[in-house]
């Protein structure tokens, strides 16, 4: 797994989450909003998406239901990033199950390198 | 509030964890950002403790003929740092003959600016950020005052149901922008304590938010 797309409104973020994911060896696509991550998604073939529930527009969760309505990008792991407590999102069930979400991660308590933990941990369980 | 401070806080943290990693003392450029985000997120705080101070009578808006070109230009390199950390710029349209308006000129400018930077972060959330404006033009009601720029969803009717959902949605204005949009709330309370209101417009065929002031003849410098 080394190709990973980044779906991040904040630009501030997006640079330093980029900067730590591209020093463990990934290499990081960008997209600001959810169509511009389809897009990519379609062109780059990623093999990991990490997407913030919190966009203008479209949200996380917008995305992940387009993103998954294409049979060949089931298989791709998705890690979302949000600023919700967790009493606010979807159902577990929804976002594991029919969403293929590996894993949700609150963005005040995740710094950069869990980022990259967590994609490591995304890629042994896929192996 | 707290939403908006703990982003520019996140920000901040993952900025600081970079550089540690990273073995240096941080990039000159990383150490710009952290201080213009702080600086926005103050102007943010000064802005909301500024509006409490006036709801609650421990400070009286001080009412007095304001240039609306000085205003506005204040404005803007208020904006500039934050607007260059997110790569948006800043064009500013008016008329240096637009007489002065009559109003609290802190409070204006701290609504402005606090408007100002929710508008730079939904533009920077586009994928070319196109420019914002800072404009002041007059109508027969008086002298509008505002931002504009792209923005879908920029209505009263949308205005109106962001209000309704300040304080229950990290959302309120979903179709705008990603964050909590502190920024218009802390507007919104600054301009109805100097018995102002912030509502939607359109200038030029671009749509933003924006105040209408009286207009005043009287000579701001005598």
């Amino acid at each position: 797994m080394s190709k990973v797309l980044l779906i991040e409104p904040d630009r501030v973020l997006a640079t330093i989450y980029t900067r730590t994911l591209e020093s463990a060896g990934y290499t990081v696509r960008h997209a600001i909003s959810a169509e511009q991550a389809i897009q990519l998604v379609d062109a780059t073939k990623p093999d990991a998406v990490i997407v913030s529930m919190e966009m203008a527009r479209h949200n996380g969760v917008e995305f992940l239901y387009e993103f998954r309505s294409y049979s060949e990008w089931h298989d791709i792991p998705a890690i979302v990033l949000t600023n919700l407590p967790s009493t606010e999102l979807l159902d577990d069930t929804v976002l594991r199950e029919q969403l293929g979400v590996e894993s949700v991660l609150v963005r005040s308590q995740t710094r950069a390198d869990d980022l990259v933990r967590t994609l490591r941990r995304v890629a042994r369980q896929e192996t | 509030m707290a939403d908006g401070i703990s982003h520019a806080l996140s920000q901040i943290n993952r900025l600081s964890e970079a550089a540690q990693k990273e073995q240096t003392l941080a990039q000159t450029a990383d150490w710009q950002t952290v201080q213009d985000i702080t600086q926005a997120s103050i102007a943010l705080l000064d802005g909301y403790s500024m509006t409490l101070r006036l709801q609650q009578g421990m400070e009286s808006p001080v009412v007095a003929p304001v240039a609306t070109a000085v205003l506005l230009r204040d404005t803007a390199r208020l904006l500039a740092p934050y607007a260059e950390q997110f790569g948006v710029q800043i064009e500013l349209d008016v008329s240096s003959r637009l007489e002065p308006i009559l109003s609290d000129r802190l409070v204006l400018q701290s609504a402005l600016v606090s408007l100002g930077q929710v508008f730079i972060r939904a533009h920077a959330e586009t994928e070319q950020p196109k420019p914002i404006r800072l404009a002041a033009h007059r109508t027969r009601y008086g002298i509008v005052v505002g931002l504009y720029g792209y923005g879908i969803e920029m209505s009263s009717a949308a205005l109106r149901r962001a209000r309704n959902l300040r304080g229950k949605a990290f959302q309120p204005y979903s179709q705008f922008v990603s964050g909590p949009a502190s920024g218009i709330f802390v507007a919104d309370g600054l301009l109805n304590s100097v018995a102002a209101q912030l509502h939607a417009a359109r200038y030029h065929n671009v749509a933003g938010l924006a105040v209408t002031m009286p207009a005043c003849s009287q000579l701001q410098i005598v």
